[in-house]
């Protein structure tokens, strides 16, 4: 792989200024200790940015994306220009929030595939300590830009063909699993004109599928109760950006209950997936329903097949008295302390 | 590459991918709509080796339109859901884009006011991961997929007319012309109706 074309540009705030400042850029040289860490950072974006997205169309429905159109124009011509739109773009949906950043496009190939990484380092204030004569010399400085932050956004994509290719990437954004307001989504959706790769509903369909045929699969009762816990506590993750991989480490599951989780979903690609949760989809696909009765007895079953499961006979009108019925082989059973 | 090695590569890509990718998305478009009261049909469809062949060998403005018919092509797979009136295109369109991500839209109409033609709603969407199944990875799985929402009558004008517009070598005469625009016409009217009536008459 040759070292890849790096452009920098100093990316004020100016979202909704009508005389916003002025976007200056340089190019990296390609050796150097700056140099040295932004190719590092380029050859870990493949497995730093983590959150699939995707193009979206044009408002009128055309397979047309200024930002994809911008970043194919900038792979051809890796030039300080053409990389300025896209630091002009970046800066018009920056607020003052946000703040300055420094922006870095870093264009390269990996064999016939083409890659780009387009980073954002926050600016942050610090201060310098260096040992000098044997004093030490402290400074402030005000324009830090530091990858650690937690403002720290980068997008990785990929191709072999600008025709057809680069609709989709991976993104990271540090601050996406606070929740999903305006300012933790500017990266994605304002700035790189993009969402999830995994609709919301579909990302929740795939956990809600997941999560309850599990619950039938796991070979335990353990794992079984863990997996419907966890579908329980789901419901309180209304409105984060999840994936099933990150939920099934939030919720703590145990290997057993993890693998059966894992052994329900087609590939690997559906456990990363990010996707915004919302309960409907979720409650349509993973419902169970318990009846408890007076006598101490408790029936659950998956919502949609309670009622061919449990044969439910009214015994005694007057007292509501209700005789419910089953049949099936025991495949476990344990006792269970009331404490 | 010459097109009898292209249709090598896309036969075999074909039956080891596109034909069992379709059969899963025409399971998840099923399960996506199943609930919806008026649909006649759901299909998803590998596209055939011979209609491969003769789109990658288009020609625009004087040069191959696909440098690389492999990669660009998009309709390699097709679906399509067929349902009873216009209003329902709408409502199974919204539906469908809940769990569907696309990179194209478009309501086809025919140019001109005074034209019948060939109508239906078409995107062009990523396949869910979901679907994809254990070769994910590989760069033979596409990434995108056609679907078409179609009333039954715009689903049936659009075939009759496909298959007659493949017979005559020499393209159609006035006269079949004219005809196949009444018959699109007389489609056109009777979706018209039934869907005001389906106003009238049907609650959901």
């Amino acid at each position: 792989m040759t070292p890849p074309k790096i452009l920098s540009y100093l990316v004020p705030p100016g979202k909704s200024n009508p005389n916003p400042e002025e976007v200056r850029g340089t190019e990296i040289p390609p050796t150097g200790k700056l140099a040295t860490m932004l190719i590092d950072a380029f050859l870990k974006a493949d497995k730093e940015c983590d959150i699939p997205i995707r193009f979206v169309p044009a408002v009128d429905g055309q397979q047309q994306n200024e930002v994809r159109t911008r970043i194919i124009e900038l792979i051809k011509s890796p030039t300080l220009q053409n990389g300025q739109v896209l630091a002009e773009r970046l800066r018009n949906v920056t607020t003052g929030k946000s703040g300055l950043g420094l922006l870095f496009l870093m264009v390269g190939a990996d064999g016939p595939t083409n890659k780009i990484v387009i980073s954002r380092f926050p600016a942050d204030q610090g201060i310098l300590a260096e040992a000098r004569r044997g004093t030490l010399e402290v400074e402030f400085v005000e324009r830090i830009f530091m990858k650690s932050a937690a403002t720290y956004k980068s997008a990785i994509y990929k191709g072999k063909s600008l025709d057809a290719g680069f609709w989709w990437g991976y993104s990271v954004d540090k601050q996406i699993n606070a929740g999903l307001d305006q300012l933790r989504l500017y990266w994605i959706r304002d700035f790189l004109a993009s969402d999830f790769k995994t609709t919301s509903k579909e990302g929740r369909k795939c956990l809600a599928v997941a999560l309850k045929s599990a619950s039938k699969a796991a070979p335990s009762i353990a794992a079984k109760q863990e997996i419907i816990s966890a579908m329980v506590l789901t419901q309180g993750m209304a409105g984060k950006a999840v994936t099933i991989q990150r939920l099934m480490s939030r919720f703590r599951l145990s290997d057993e209950a993890r693998s059966a989780v894992e052994g329900q979903v087609h590939n690997d690609t559906v456990l990363q997936n990010t996707f915004q949760l919302d309960l409907e989809e979720f409650k349509r696909h993973a419902t169970y329903e318990t009846v408890e009765l007076d006598n101490g007895a408790i029936l659950t079953a998956p919502a949609e097949e309670f009622d061919q499961t449990f044969l439910r006979e009214l015994i005694n009108e007057a007292n509501e008295r209700y005789r419910f019925s089953t049949t099936g082989s025991i495949v476990e059973q344990r006792i269970k302390s009331r404490r | 590459m010459n097109m009898e090695g292209l249709k090598s590569i896309y036969r075999a890509r074909r039956e080891r991918i596109l034909v069992p990718l379709a059969k899963r998305l025409n399971d998840y478009l099923i399960e996506i709509v199943q609930d919806y009261p008026r649909i006649d049909r759901v299909t998803a469809r590998a596209k055939d080796v011979d209609r491969f062949i003769a789109k990658a060998q288009k020609v625009e403005n004087g040069s191959a339109k696909y440098s690389d018919p492999l990669v660009q092509i998009q309709d390699q797979i097709g679906a399509r859901v067929v349902t009873f009136y216009l209003s329902d295109v709408e409502k199974l369109s919204k539906i469908l884009e809940g769990y569907l991500a696309p990179i194209e839209f478009q309501k086809i109409v025919p140019d001109s006011p005074n034209e019948f033609g060939y109508e239906g709603k078409h995107y062009i969407m990523f396949f869910p991961d979901d679907i994809r199944g254990r070769v994910a990875q590989e760069d033979d799985v596409p990434d995108f997929f056609e679907l078409q929402i179609k009333t039954l009558f715009q689903h049936a004008w659009g075939e009759a007319d496909h298959d007659l517009a493949y017979k005559p070598q020499g393209g159609l005469t006035i006269d079949q012309k004219r005809r196949v625009a009444f018959t699109a016409a007389q489609a056109w009217g009777a979706d018209r109706i039934f869907n005001e009536l389906a106003q009238e008459l049907v609650t959901r």
